[in-house]
């Protein structure tokens, strides 16, 4: 049974339990089930990223897992989780239990679980009536308010200052690499990379480091003779970038390629906002280890409404390795969800404002007659972009005489990033949705006479 | 773009080669670029953004030669519904080989087949007649497709699996014909390989195979001449000229009589001495053929059986092996024909004799070994094989192993207990889906959690519907 005791000692320190107390409300819960007559619970609570949490415990023992990066051990979704079931039983409704939590009950079959005292002399200093207590607001001080707005807005100055003149250094190291020699560059690409790659961050580029840190793998992903093909075109976006971001550095979507990506309040209280409420499916996730060691989250939804004009949607999560295996949603789910994009001329990152069961089974739209359609237009609206999702119509996974595989069709082939099962090229694919990066295709999903195929 | 593709493909090679050797590579670019380029700060930066935009955009070619497969072979039976998909992969993610194969059985019964993504046979994979084609495309034998028929001509172009299941096929309706192929090709085969091809001969055993049998007991292979000794053992042929064992083992036993106003006769073991003489005793119960054995106690395989001790375990159990190794086909039907014998039988003696019952024989059977106390149920699910799936709540709940099963479910509740988890996996293998259904609910109300993976094959076999 679970007791406010338990979570007391379970919390790691007070300010866990403070910062469980705010999410305490099952209003910002919008999945909160429990196995009927068993031992599993689970939520799904809103967070700062792109996806809700996933939040699971196991009554008998308090064993629990969450999705959010954290790293304090439980974390306020889990404490919050616990908190909610102690103080209102009745709050969860009865559920069937998940993929995603009989996955981590397997995984954890065996392992110990949560030794629990509730002894009251061993909270170590921790309460959850302190925590619980509301914070008296102190009155503002207009001064000091507008102190602050001026500071902020100075700091603002000062970062963009900074990333203006990084994006500058990175010109004058990419000019630098053109007038010495690009085989230079491609014999040592990660190195060079890497010492660039600091130097921006120095200069509070963060997202533009990341992109040309990363830029030597994908480079070296590629079979050696069109590699100096692909530097010149990832070299050549970075020029185009920096230039359009010296020109407008306060426009959101360029800001975010070279700085950082704006806090999710920001994208939902923008009266611009593109808001999108539709049946989607989730058509794949990948799961990428960066340099830096965060892992990157991509999950792809495809919108079933046949007439809308926004076709793809992202769902970009980062969170630290350390913060162990995730379970990755079930490719194929149908979904109704409000979506907001992130302000882009050419809209794809989005955030998951609410979500809800689909009334009733969509099929996937036709895919475009011209199927590199949707590319091109990307492009022209975002020449830098590094990938872009492509509905592709029927065609078939072929082999060149190298054994290199390709989506091929009657007109057209791409070639393809990662080998597919040797099954797939048995089959007729009547619909495929991929990432074009301009050079390779890496399959995400596809619809077949035998059904639904994952390749992500 | 003003410029037709094969021009812009070489301003781009020499754009290209210039900036690998270092330098501007302004010489090289099209006029109209070098004009765009001229009226930004850094033109060189300008050439490699328009050149980069190029490479990217204008050249998606298709490339000659390229090859397509042959059509993966459609099935005759349904591909798992795409819901249940991520749970059948979640099912076999922890399970062995063989608890796989037993699992893909189950479908197979339930009239399904995993999809090609999930899940595919091995090569040699002992699995259900419908993955046959699946196997040889796997194998990239396309060929297979356009054969009708197994010659000794177009051997080489079977994948093996499927030359197996061929063969067993020809021995139902032209067993010489198949014996024929066998001698021409067999021996050209590896060990293992040979030995599977041998044991097809079991299918419509007769007297015309012999001659080949006899010629195989100076095969290089000892897994081979132990099969053709069985068969010949089965056909009253001992095959090896010495009975020395026979006689040996005969002398473990005696006739006497069943009881002291009885006129039967019955043949029983004679108290054993030693550990070593058990241990002997069972390597004669491994070797010796029933004929010699009946030879050897001047009796005949029928004689022999009808006098058997059924009360003695221990001779049961060798002689249920015995017969289910070189009993002939008569001998096994007659001895399963009596019911004393059926009520003496172990389990465990029983599933030494499944491979000698054929598809239908095995279902009749199946009440009968389902009222033998099953401590696991992993012998009941190596004799139902091709049967899986299919035992009703009615017939399991009637069953000796129920009460046990039950005592067990309540000892694990709420704790690891390993024996209960086997328990509970070959369940899920040998009922079907509503019985299944009903171990579940039962499994609940003692407490357990369903949602605990030790449940994954009862919960997906109870949406396995038919």
């Amino acid at each position: 049974m679970i007791t406010l005791a338990a979570i007391e000692s379970l919390a790691p320190d007070q300010a866990s339990l403070k910062a469980a107390s705010k999410l305490v409300k099952p209003a910002q819960w919008p999945v909160l089930l429990e196995e009927p007559n068993g031992k599993f619970m689970w939520g799904e609570c809103q967070g700062s990223g792109a996806n809700p949490y996933r939040v699971a415990v196991d009554k008998t023992d308090l064993g629990y897992k969450c999705s959010c990066p954290s790293r304090k051990f439980p974390c306020k979704h889990a404490l919050a989780l616990m908190w909610m079931k102690a103080q209102d039983p009745n709050c969860f409704s009865a559920g069937q239990v998940p993929d995603w939590v009989m996955e981590w009950s397997g995984r954890r079959r065996g392992t110990a679980g949560n030794t629990v005292t509730t002894s009251p002399s061993d909270t170590g200093g921790k309460n959850i009536s302190t925590a619980q207590a509301v914070e008296v607001e102190k009155p503002v001080d207009p001064k000091e308010q507008a102190r602050k707005l001026a500071a902020a807005r100075k700091r603002a100055d000062n970062t963009r200052a900074a990333q203006i003149a990084a994006t500058r250094d990175l010109d004058q190291w990419i000019e630098d690499q053109l007038r010495t020699g690009l085989s230079g560059l491609l014999d040592d690409i990660t190195q060079k990379c890497r010492k660039i790659s600091a130097r921006l961050v120095d200069g509070k580029a963060s997202a533009l480091a990341s992109r040309v840190d990363e830029m030597a793998s994908r480079i070296l992903a590629l079979p050696s003779e069109i590699r100096s093909e692909l530097a010149i075109a990832e070299l050549g976006k970075l020029v185009l970038l920096s230039q359009a971001f010296r020109a407008n550095p306060n426009d959101p979507s360029l800001s975010r390629l070279v700085g950082t990506t704006e806090q999710r309040q920001v994208v939902l209280d923008h009266p611009d906002t593109l808001r999108v409420t539709s049946v989607w499916e989730s058509v794949g996730e990948q799961m990428i280890t960066q340099r830096d060691g965060l892992i990157a989250q991509y999950h792809w939804l495809l919108n079933l409404d046949l007439d809308s004009d926004q076709r793809f949607a992202l769902l970009l999560d980062f969170f630290p390795a350390s913060a162990g295996k995730r379970t990755p949603a079930n490719s194929g789910d149908q979904f109704e969800a409000e979506l907001a994009f992130y302000p882009d001329p050419a809209p794809l990152r989005a955030l998951l404002v609410e979500r809800k069961p689909a009334a009733k089974a969509g099929v996937w739209p036709s895919a475009p007659q011209d199927v590199m359609k949707p590319y091109r237009d990307h492009f022209n609206q975002n020449p830098w972009a590094l990938s872009v999702p492509l509905h592709l119509g029927p065609g078939r996974i072929c082999e060149d005489g190298g054994g290199r595989q390709w989506w091929a069709n009657e007109a057209m082939a791409l070639s393809l990033a990662q080998p597919c099962p040797d099954v797939t090229m048995g089959m007729d694919l009547d619909m495929a949705i991929g990432l074009w990066d301009g050079w390779q295709l890496t399959l995400v999903s596809a619809q077949s006479a035998w059904g639904r195929l994952s390749f992500v | 773009m003003s410029e037709p593709m094969s021009e812009l493909e070489d301003h781009l090679s020499r754009m290209r080669q210039s900036w690998m050797m270092g330098g501007s590579a302004g010489a090289a670019a099209p006029k109209d670029w070098n004009a765009l380029a001229a009226n930004v700060l850094v033109p060189e930066l300008a050439l490699l953004a328009i050149a980069g935009q190029a490479l990217e955009l204008c050249f998606i070619n298709k490339p000659a030669g390229l090859e397509r497969r042959s059509d993966l072979p459609r099935p005759d039976l349904t591909v798992v519904p795409d819901a249940l998909r991520a749970r059948f992969r979640r099912t076999i993610e922890p399970l062995s080989a063989e608890a796989t194969l037993n699992l893909i059985r189950l479908m197979a019964n339930r009239g399904y087949i995993a999809h090609p993504s999930d899940w595919m046979p091995g090569q040699n994979a002992d699995v259900p007649d419908v993955y046959t084609p699946l196997q040889a495309w796997l194998a990239k034998n396309s060929v297979t497709q356009n054969h009708t028929s197994l010659t000794a001509d177009n051997w080489d172009d079977w994948y093996p699996s499927a030359r197996i299941k061929a063969l067993g096929q020809l021995r139902h309706t032209d067993p010489s014909l198949a014996r024929q192929i066998i001698t021409e090709r067999a021996g050209s085969e590896p060990a293992d390989k040979r030995e599977a091809i041998i044991r097809v001969l079991g299918i419509n055993l007769g007297e015309a195979d012999i001659d080949y049998l006899t010629s195989l007991l100076g095969d290089r292979s000892t897994k081979v001449k132990s099969v053709a000794k069985g068969f010949l053992a089965r056909l009253k042929k001992s095959g090896d000229g010495t009975n020395e064992d026979a006689k040996e083992l005969a002398n473990f036993m005696e006739l006497s009589k069943a009881g002291f106003l009885s006129r039967k006769h019955m043949l029983k073991l004679k108290p054993l001495k030693n550990k070593t003489q058990k241990h002997r005793l069972g390597e004669l119960f491994d070797s010796v053929s029933l004929y010699d054995l009946a030879q050897a106690l001047s009796l005949t395989e029928e004689n022999l059986i009808d006098h058997i001790d059924i009360k003695n375990s221990e001779l049961m159990s060798g002689l249920s092996a015995m017969i289910g190794q070189t009993g002939s086909d008569a001998v096994v039907t007659a001895f399963l024909a009596r019911k004393e014998v059926c009520e003496a039988l172990k389990i465990s003696d029983i599933c030494l004799m499944s491979d000698r019952l054929d598809k239908d024989k095995r279902r009749e059977f199946l009440p009968w070994v389902l009222s033998k106390p099953s401590d696991f149920f992993a012998r009941l699910v190596t004799f139902m094989k091709d049967d899986l799936g299919s035992i009703t709540f009615a017939d399991f709940s009637r069953s000796p192993s129920f009460k046990s099963f039950m005592a067990e479910m309540n000892r694990a509740a709420n704790k690891e207990y390993p024996p209960f988890d086997s328990q509970i996996a070959n369940l899920g293998l040998i009922l079907n889906a509503e019985a299944a259904a009903e171990i579940l609910a039962l499994c609940e109300q003692a407490g357990h959690s369903t949602a605990d993976p030790k449940f994954s094959v009862l919960t997906f076999n109870t949406q396995l519907k038919k």
